[in-house]
């Protein structure tokens, strides 16, 4: 949102390429393109360099990426159930934490007893590493998938809660003013003023969220779970020789691009979910 | 005074959260939760426990805090500082490169950057350098994003007024933008002290023999479960302390804006 306010306070100032005036979809793809191509370049670069050197182990570091990508192709249905593994159990974690961190953030608006009890815990949280506690979840509930479960919806209920809380009480006071001028219950004012107004702020915290959900499931994955994305990173340099780190970088490539899917599928669900947004409405392209 | 001093410790935002705090503690150490999830004191040791872990184990931590947090710091710093100066870079000398580049760099904030770690790890080795460089890319860009927003986000009063008395653009930049920047700057600043601390902990949980994530993953697989929650505990206080330390310095630096946020 504020990158597309900075976005267009520069594009204000600079003449307009009209020639090709690209619509916001188009440009962000061709941008994603040229992003993609700097990189393959660069990293065709330094697997060339490092051949050049002739140092035999950075060669078998660093393949050249058709390298990976063959590996990709070849054996797609290896990295096909690793994303499954995790990305799924990310996804329901995600979704679970969601709905609890509604539940919490409703209850907790309606008295300022409960509300100033958890406030305190949800702010400390913010500023602890709760995937600190992926041991101590594993030790406790041994199967792999529900701790997966667990440490995904735990982060995002955690984000979702403050969002919900903030969003809530965020309200404009001359609308909630209107909302009892007109008689409104505290349903009614709820379903047709607060909540609404709180969809965005919801919205920004299941954006941090996300990724957050995604890097706990493969922390479950990198240590004791033998499934899974982050199970194939680690495996890959513990238990291969020479074709390892090919699956090493393809490994990254696939958990790197499901974050990215992730992520993009719950800014499409808010612009799906809260298209009055004025920063949607004007046809911004953020 | 003090009759106003004591009306306040006993308002609800003070009670209410130490009386949940002991109930849960209280509860805990009763067994409550023990006997209601079917809880081992191997995998969940009570309080009374963890608190005997320190006399134990206490120097044990101490010595894998020492080697957790220089790593996170400098990671930390290296992250804020080299955000710093892209985000100048781009906003004073390639403010239309800027427009493509930070969209892409913002993207970067979705990616499960601690994946990278083993293939870092594959480079340099599982020492300070991996956790350096795992936090230092898990903090930049937060960096470059929120200072960019910062120097963007002069008032065009204020811009005005500066050219009207012929200042240069470093002039502009010095003692307009920066200084606008700065709340964007500690936000920013904010929000990076937990990913370093993810960073840091994730790299040293997968791999390596030392360190706090290490510890816990070690100890819970040794089932001395007191000294895994005290290393919690110590990553929580960490993690608190830190967040504060910003807190305090941003206090320092712009108090225009820490007052006018405490009034608000």
């Amino acid at each position: 949102m504020s990158e597309a306010a900075v976005a267009s306070a520069s594009s204000t100032r600079r003449p307009r390429l009209s020639f090709i005036d690209l619509s916001g979809t188009s440009r962000a793809l061709l941008r994603g393109a040229v992003v993609v191509a700097v990189l393959v370049a660069v990293w065709y670069a330094a697997a060339i360099y490092a051949r050049a050197t002739g140092n035999a182990s950075l060669t078998l570091k660093l393949p050249y990426p058709h390298d990976v990508l063959l590996d990709l192709f070849n054996k797609w249905s290896i990295y096909a159930r690793a994303s499954w593994e995790t990305g799924s159990r990310a996804v329901i974690g995600f979704v679970i934490g969601t709905g609890v961190g509604l539940l919490l953030g409703i209850v907790m608006i309606q008295s300022r007893w409960i509300e100033s009890a958890i406030v305190p815990y949800v702010l400390a949280s913010q500023m602890i590493p709760l995937i600190a506690l992926v041991p101590i979840l594993r030790a406790i509930l041994r199967d792999p998938d529900v701790v997966r479960f667990y440490i995904c919806a735990y982060v995002t209920f955690f984000i979702v809660t403050i969002a919900v809380v903030r969003g809530l009480k965020n309200s404009a006071p001359v609308a909630v003013e209107m909302m009892g001028s007109l008689n409104a219950s505290r349903w009614q004012t709820m379903r047709f003023l607060r909540f609404p107004a709180a969809v965005p702020y919801i919205f920004s915290g299941l954006r941090v969220a996300a990724p957050l959900s995604l890097i706990g499931a493969l922390l479950v994955d990198f240590i004791g779970a033998n499934s899974g994305l982050g199970y194939l990173l680690v495996a890959s340099l513990t238990l291969g020789a020479n074709a390892a780190s090919t699956t090493l970088w393809s490994a990254l490539v696939v958990t790197l691009v499901l974050g990215l899917v992730f992520t993009r599928f719950v800014a499409y669900l808010e612009r799906r979910v809260s298209f009055w947004q004025p920063a949607y409405r004007a046809g911004a392209t953020a | 005074m003090s009759w106003a001093h004591a009306r306040r410790l006993a308002s609800p935002q003070v009670v209410a959260p130490l009386l949940l705090g002991v109930l849960v503690i209280g509860a805990w150490q009763a067994g409550v939760f023990h006997s209601a999830f079917n809880l081992k004191p191997y995998t969940v040791p009570y309080p009374s426990a963890i608190l005997a872990a320190i006399e134990d184990d206490g120097d044990h931590l101490l010595k894998h805090v020492a080697i957790s947090l220089p790593a996170a710091v400098i990671g930390y710093l290296t992250g804020a500082g080299l955000g710093f100066l892209v985000a100048t870079a781009l906003v004073r000398f390639a403010p239309r490169l800027m427009t493509q580049v930070l969209p892409v760099i913002s993207a970067t904030n979705s990616l499960p950057i601690v994946a990278l770690a083993p293939v870092v790890g594959l480079f340099v080795g599982y020492g300070l350098p991996v956790k350096v460089i795992v936090v230092a890319f898990m903090t930049t860009p937060v960096m470059v994003v929120y200072t960019v927003r910062g120097l963007m986000s002069v008032e065009s009063e204020a811009r005005e007024l500066m050219a009207s008395i012929e200042s240069t653009p470093g002039q502009v930049y010095r003692f307009v933008q920066v200084p606008t920047a700065m709340p964007f700057i500690f936000t920013a600043l904010k929000s990076m002290v937990v990913l370093a601390l993810i960073g840091v902990i994730v790299t040293e949980a997968m791999r390596g023999f030392e360190g706090l994530g290490f510890v816990i993953a070690d100890a819970m697989s040794g089932f001395d479960a007191a000294l895994a929650w005290l290393a919690l505990v110590t990553i929580a206080v960490m993690g608190i302390v830190s967040y504060l330390i910003v807190g305090l310095v941003e206090r320092l630096v712009v108090p225009w804006d820490a007052a006018s946020r405490a009034a608000g």
